[in-house]
């Protein structure tokens, strides 16, 4: 009889210390389970005001064109304050396209060969990259105006820039915020510290850099292959 | 003396036990509330993303339309001015520098990191790297290239090739592999040029997938900025002639 009740007594006692241990473990996966669907909230919480921004974004850009398109309406009638505002839009095209004189703060680089090694036409690609990586927004190599499909690329002892040829030093000038590009160039184990190894690298920041504005012989930009689509 | 002490046994063992009930009783219910008030949360959640998305579709939409118009009346004007050299501009601004759309002949090439790395080698000789692109590009260029486009990012003046760990920002926008590059202009030109560089010859020694087809037809489009000059240009001052 003894022996029985002690033997109920040890089965009871072990059942509910598996119980214990089974709920520990619910518990402790509930737990983790409630914090994974948090997770997953917070990430759609995010695109939700990702996405607000941006529709915020579009809605003030469309306001702006409706606005100036109801200006432009007007331009037929002969409206001069719309003919105005028409030029304006064009000028800043054309500021954009690299076809007007534009001066402003910013950087002139200088490449020189040095004793054992020229300027490539990559060591020039490389620095004009970067150049736009920092926020450019109007670059030239020896005066000869960057645009859209401008190559830079050696052949021979030349370097073609706009279907024409260039020879060392090549004065790289881009206009942007000049603090801001000379420490991307000057950044460790950046650009700079890569090209002085080979080349004469010189730079210096101005408060005012004139870079002129592609000069169009019809031969360098052709259009010939594009159709316009809207 | 012996009754009372297994009695107590019994009694704490019973405690705990119903302690061990109530607690499961309230995380079970717990669990479940959490769970059915995050689904109602995630899926209004969800539906918003989705308004949202449609919403700025049909923006996107709309300000198209906009420059479109903008563009016609500006090519009335410019006709009007019976300017040869304007014209000519315009044209420059509009096709080659990406303020529209374009459609014509050229090549398409496409990029994608090597499937299989060779054991013992740097992984980063298998990938593709942004002065990859750059030197690819300029190929293309030099080659007389008159559009290009990155994953479907048009190249224009200012676009910047960086690398960003495994994505490339262009434009200000980052893409994964693999790269589509699209170039309209003469195509069997476009063609030699690329497929007799010296820069595939080693991509493809690396194992990197380089696929190179010509099109009659390719379609690049405008670039995104292009209804925000301003921001491209802030720091510009017109200097006159």
């Amino acid at each position: 009889m003894k022996i029985a009740r002690n033997l109920a007594m040890m089965i009871v006692c072990m059942l509910l210390g598996i119980m214990l241990s089974l709920q520990y473990k619910s518990v402790n996966q509930h737990q983790s389970i409630a914090s994974l669907e948090n997770k997953r909230l917070e990430e759609l919480k995010e695109e939700v005001i990702k996405l607000q921004n941006q529709k915020s974004e579009l809605q003030e850009r469309y306001l702006k064109l409706e606005e100036e398109n109801q200006t432009f309406a007007r331009v037929k009638a002969g409206d001069s304050e719309a003919v105005q505002q028409l030029k304006n839009n064009l000028l800043k095209a054309r500021v954009f396209a690299g076809l007007e004189t534009v001066k402003g703060a910013g950087i002139i680089v200088t490449l020189d060969d040095g004793e054992f090694s020229n300027v490539y036409d990559d060591d020039i690609l490389d620095v004009v990259n970067e150049l736009r990586a920092s926020g450019a927004q109007a670059i030239s190599v020896n005066d000869e105006r960057i645009v859209a499909m401008t190559e830079i690329r050696g052949a021979g002892d030349y370097i073609m820039i706009n279907g024409k040829q260039f020879k060392a030093p090549f004065i790289i000038k881009a206009i942007a915020d000049p603090d801001n590009l000379e420490r991307s160039l000057m950044m460790i184990d950046g650009i700079v510290e890569g090209l002085k190894e080979f080349v004469k690298v010189n730079i210096k920041k101005s408060d005012e850099i004139v870079i002129y504005k592609f000069v169009d012989d019809g031969t360098s930009i052709r259009t010939d292959y594009l159709t316009p689509v809207e | 003396m012996k009754k009372p002490a297994s009695r107590y046994i019994l009694f704490i063992v019973f405690i705990l036990l119903g302690m061990v009930t109530a607690w499961q009783l309230k995380s079970t219910l717990n669990a479940r509330k959490a769970t059915a008030s995050s689904a109602l949360n995630a899926n209004i959640l969800r539906e918003q993303i989705a308004e949202l998305r449609l919403e700025i579709d049909e923006l996107r939409t709309a300000i198209d339309e906009n420059i479109a118009l903008q563009n016609d009346i500006i090519k009335e004007y410019i006709a009007l001015q019976n300017d040869d050299q304007l014209s000519r501009e315009w044209e420059i601004i509009k096709l080659h520098t990406g303020l529209v759309g374009v459609e014509g002949a050229g090549i398409t090439i496409t990029l994608d990191d090597a499937p299989v790395r060779e054991p013992g080698m740097p992984p980063s000789w298998f990938i593709i790297h942004d002065y990859d692109i750059r030197t690819i590009l300029n190929e293309l260029k030099t080659a007389g290239a008159q559009a290009i486009a990155i994953n479907g990012e048009r190249v224009v003046p200012m676009s910047e090739q960086i690398c960003a760990g495994p994505t490339i920002i262009i434009n200000d926008n980052r893409y994964p592999v693999p790269y589509i590059i699209e170039a309209i202009g003469e195509p069997d030109g476009l063609y030699e040029a690329v497929s007799t560089s010296n820069k595939v010859a080693e991509l493809k020694e690396f194992n990197i997938l380089v696929d190179i087809k010509k099109s009659d037809k390719i379609r690049i489009s405008k670039f995104s900025g292009a209804d925000k000059l301003d921001r491209y240009i802030s720091g510009l001052e017109v200097v006159e002639k």
